[in-house]
């Protein structure tokens, strides 16, 4: 015998206590009954009025780490917090009714659910703004610019560009191009475009009547803003359906809307959640009736099912002291935590109904192995308190005060309800020990193949970061994601690079030098930056000057005599063009941000500037490639920061990779040594261990042949595997050497199905976190469960 | 009352002498307002119904541009070609041979110096848009487009004169425009386009056709 109940009830004070509560309530079962109804009675008053929170803010790390402040630096990008609005027409409908119904929708989205609509570019005068830019020009003009200069002052540029301008003055064109040919003979306003179409912002806008067209003209984009975070569930839910309403009274039939927005998803996710969550309990639920139906049959079995629902509360509850919302997946993974907390009670059961010992030799039969079990679980889930993810962190102490609270219910609390059973009949576990034993060999052969094919397959396996992967995305925003993709250019997915400074002349310098150095390494690179249009002062100064040491007065007697010559062939004045030299003598003042204000420009401004309390934000958008990687880290400023979806997820992917590694670690290091504790004998350590190798094994196996990442969700199976697996593989070993309890296997079998039940009923989910970590589990127990039963009686043979 | 009277000392310095004055002329203008509008109204609807019955119409032009930064007044001679509902050829034959059509989405320009032909879509050219606009909504003599953007005012009938202004001044480079109608009614036969700083184009068209079958090509 493994040990004496006497020596082992006095040897711990858990188990001094236990017997204590075990005498204490046998002539107190009255009072047990109160104190156990009025404690469920309070547990389920205050689940009640728990708050579920479902916004994505508790699936990202909160720690002070490069990757928190990256994440920062995301939702300050331009298009984080902005809804866009596409509508598409049909064939047919005229430009103008499209621009009629985007302005009427515009109008219609006010206070309090949209802040401000933009339709446009604000109300400027073209004119006047292509001559704030020509007469801007000396501070703008760049090295480059001024060999583009040196070229159109030559004889044969200079023919071609007057009669060009005789044929537009000619021309109807002549009316609206007028004062500009005057100003501007020689096109130096195609330079200035180009700098302007620096700041345009989204790729494939084309803008036609001060409204944002696509460039088959048959789509138009709103851009709104809102104070509804993303994150505000119910703010998010009244907001989408305020703008639905809107739509189905506004718009046409014939005009097709499309909304992006953050909020969608929100609402999305939470609704998929909360399907979610009344799936996979009511499935739990089914399953663990059907179990009963089977396994148990009778009235004290109905206490054993109560005890996971009663678990879930306790938790749920214990957990609203901590935190002020409840995660929304922390509670979908009430699921499987009541598949877990339902084993304890199991074991118990079937130890105290089909055990002929007194209640004394059972409890300590039992209830060492118990302990250990629920605390190798226990100290597996511990291990997620050091994620850096607020969601790990709070299942993990979900499951902690669950696993805690349903081995005090099952010790304490539940031998007082279950009564004897005489007749043992335990059929198919006799004839399934009969089987291990004759097949001993081949479940041995059988396992080391099973277990090389898994080790082989974990070979494709990887780690995935990218949040979105995380969030449930409807059929309808895929459509309507792709849609305003395809139209509009990808607008999401660029690299972000931050400049700050003290100052903002400060960060417009740096913002100029990685400027300079993104067009260095290819001058072709599509950029979108407030550099060539809105240089440091510094910046323009160097221009000015460069421009008037171009300029020189013989430079511009010169050019004057050029014009002049070929103005007087096509019959233009002398003083045709005498704005145009004052343009090359005067000085201007440099550009400051207040001119974007002035120019009608603000918005596009706000969208590439934050005006921070410490220091302002300057951004620049490129392609997220390599080359703009190197290039930004070749400047080798504090300043400047490289923010891109994709080295985001990457970094994600690796410090996730760091997290399964340490949960690896510490857990593996933890069970071995709560077994070692328990069992004092290697050979039983690993034989305990084997369902936790086989059931990691069977995870990293069977998600590398389906091709499935490890995410941030589904690393969480990894404690939990570990924990449940040398539960049950304590379970075992306990019965394989003690000899006594019959029952064992009989519970373990129970309670691996009891826990398919409830990982079960997470494959059944939609939203992909819970999906996936409900069938990663699958794997693993589905696994630990036959191994545990037959693969440990298998090895323990052929050890002795 | 001797008219002499009036002006001696006493009536002209009368309070109610510019009451009685004020009076007169108020509703002198109220009901000559009233009348005009009426009557104003009523003819615009004439030409556009005379307008309307305009399914082609091809014409000759002489333009002259009065620009101060010319010497010369620039004189030029070409056709115009319209097809409803939105078929446009515009174009020079002198000085210079060029021009464009417009047909719907489609537009294509030309100029002999060069010899190339560019196809374009008129909705992406912000200029060229305005003008395919601006002469459709003539060529039509589509009023509502005309009074959403201009005050009309009629200043003769016979030939019908019109003197337009742009209602949105700050954003336009023309002052005003005069139109001068053929007798029909039907057609324009001078247009003159002032602007802001005194230059202005005149166009008159000669020896309109109005209804006639165009060659099909004309506007490819």
């Amino acid at each position: 015998m493994l040990f004496s109940p006497k020596i082992f009830l006095n040897n711990m004070p858990f188990f001094r206590l236990l017997s204590f509560f075990l005498t204490f309530f046998a002539s107190r079962r009255k009072t047990l009954i109160v104190i156990t109804l009025l404690g469920v009675i309070l547990t389920i008053l205050v689940f009640s009025r728990l708050t579920i929170e479902e916004g994505i803010e508790m699936m990202l790390p909160d720690n002070e780490s490069a990757l928190v402040k990256d994440f920062e630096l995301l939702q300050k990008t331009p298009f984080f917090h902005k809804i866009f609005i596409n509508l598409s027409a049909d064939e047919g409908v005229a430009p103008g009714a499209l621009i009629e119904t985007a302005d009427q929708l515009a109008r219609a989205m006010r206070p309090p659910f949209f802040k401000r609509v933009i339709t446009g570019p604000q109300q400027n005068d073209g004119l006047n703004f292509l001559f704030w830019l020509l007469q801007n020009l000396p501070n703008l003009a760049t090295k480059e610019d001024l060999a583009e200069i040196e070229r159109r002052v030559d004889d044969e540029y200079i023919e071609s560009a007057i009669r060009n301008n005789y044929f537009i003055m000619l021309s109807p064109k002549g009316l609206g191009l007028k004062q500009v040919i005057q100003i501007d003979p020689l096109n130096f306003r195609d330079i200035l475009w180009r700098k302007f179409l620096s700041i345009k912002i989204v790729p494939e806008v084309r803008i036609q009547n001060n409204h944002f067209f696509s460039a088959d003209g048959r789509n138009l984009l709103l851009v709104a803003e809102t104070d509804t975070k993303i994150t505000d569930l119910p703010g998010s839910e009244k907001l989408v359906a305020h703008f639905q309403k809107l739509v189905r009274n506004i718009v046409p039939s014939s005009i097709k809307v499309a909304m992006v927005s953050g909020h969608r998803y929100t609402v999305a996710n939470a609704k998929v959640i909360k399907r979610d969550i009344a799936v996979a309990l009511s499935f739990s639920f089914v399953a663990l009736i059907v179990i009963f139906l089977i396994f148990l049959r009778c009235w004290q079995g109905v206490l054993v099912l109560l005890v996971p629902a009663i678990v879930l509360c306790f938790a749920g509850a214990t957990l609203s002291l901590f935190y002020d919302k409840v995660s929304g997946l922390t509670i979908g993974f009430g699921a499987v935590l009541a598949g877990i907390s339902i084993d304890y009670a199991l074991h118990v059961f079937f130890a105290f109904r089909y055990e002929s010992a007194s209640s004394e030799k059972i409890l300590s039969m039992i209830a060492r192995p118990i302990f250990y079990g629920a605390l190798t679980s226990i100290v597996a889930f511990a291990t997620l308190l050091a994620s850096n993810l607020p969601v790990l962190r709070q299942l993990s102490l979900f499951s902690i005060i669950g696993l805690a609270f349903s081995l005090l219910l099952s010790l304490i609390v539940l031998p007082h309800f279950i009564v004897k059973e005489q007749k043992i009949v335990f059929p198919i576990l006799k004839r399934g020990n009969a089987k291990t034993i004759s097949n001993g060999r081949l479940i041995f052969l059988g396992w080391i193949l099973f277990f090389a094919l898994c080790i082989w397959q974990a070979s494709h396996l990887h780690f995935n970061g990218d949040l979105h992967l995380l969030n449930y995305v409807s059929d309808e925003i895929h459509r309507d994601e792709a849609q305003i993709k395809k139209i509009w250019g990808d607008m999401r997915d660029r690299a972000v690079i931050f400049a700050s400074a003290p100052d903002m002349q400060s960060a417009l310098e740096l913002n100029d030098r990685i400027f300079v150095r993104l067009k260095k390494a290819d001058s072709a690179i599509p950029m979108v930056s407030l550099a060539p249009f809105l240089p440091s002062i510094r910046t323009q100064t160097i221009n000015q000057t460069r421009w008037h040491n171009f300029w020189t007065p013989q430079k511009q007697a010169v050019l004057r005599e050029k014009i002049a010559k070929v103005s007087e062939k096509f019959g233009f004045s002398k003083k045709a063009f005498s704005r145009f030299y004052d343009l090359l003598e005067k000085a201007h003042p440099p550009i400051t941000p207040n001119d974007f204000s002035k120019l009608s420009l603000r918005d596009l401004y706000d969208m590439l500037v934050v005006n921070q309390a410490t220091e302002p934000l300057i951004m620049t958008l490129a392609p997220d490639t390599e080359l703009v990687k190197k290039s930004v880290a070749a400047v080798q400023s504090q300043g400047l920061r490289l923010v891109s979806p994709s080295s985001f997820k990457r970094k994600l992917s690796g410090a996730m990779q760091k997290d399964f590694i340490r949960f690896l670690l510490l857990a593996f290091i933890m069970v071995i040594s709560l077994l070692l504790c328990l069992f004092r004998d290697l050979r039983k350590v690993f034989l305990a261990l084997i369902p936790v190798l086989t059931g990691l094994a069977a995870v990293c196996g069977g998600m590398g042949v389906l091709g499935l990442d490890f995410n941030l969700m589904n690393i969480i199976s990894v404690p939990l595997i570990i924990g449940l697996g040398a539960d049950y593989g304590i379970f075992m070993v306990c019965k394989l050497s003690d000899k006594t309890c019959l029952t064992v296997s009989r519970a373990v079998l129970v309670s691996g199905l009891t826990t398919i039940a409830g990982f079960g009923a997470l494959a059944f989910a939609k939203h992909p976190a819970l999906y996936s970590i409900g069938v990663t589990v699958l794997f693993g127990i589905g696994a630990a469960i036959p191994s545990a039963l037959l693969v440990i009686p298998a090895f323990y043979r052929r050890q002795l | 009352m001797k008219l002499t009277t009036c002006f001696s000392g006493r009536y002209y310095t009368s309070p109610h002498f510019f009451l009685i004055v004020f009076i007169i002329l108020f509703f002198t203008l109220y009901f000559r307002a009233t009348l005009s509008f009426s009557q104003d109204t009523s003819l615009l609807r004439e030409i556009e119904e005379a307008a309307s019955s305009i399914n082609s119409l091809a014409c000759e032009f002489r333009q002259e541009k009065h620009l101060a930064m010319f010497d010369e007044v620039l004189i030029s001679r070409g056709r115009f070609y319209f097809q409803k509902p939105d078929r446009l050829r515009w174009e020079y034959l002198e000085p210079v041979r060029m021009g464009f059509v417009l047909a719907g989405r489609k537009g294509k320009r030309w100029n002999e110096i060069d010899g190339k032909e560019i196809s374009f879509d008129p909705q992406k050219e912000r200029g060229m848009k305005v003008l395919q606009k601006q002469l459709l909504a003539w060529a039509t003599f589509d009023l509502k487009w005309l009074q959403k953007k201009y005050s009309i005012k009629i200043l003769d009938r016979n030939p019908v004169v019109l003197f337009l202004r742009p209602k949105n001044t700050k954003q336009q480079i023309l002052d005003y425009l005069s139109i001068i109608f053929a007798e029909d009614r039907k057609t324009i036969d001078t247009i003159e386009l002032h602007e802001k700083d005194k230059d202005f184009t005149r166009i008159k068209f000669i020896n309109p056709e109005v209804n006639v079958i165009l060659p099909e090509d004309i506007f490819k």
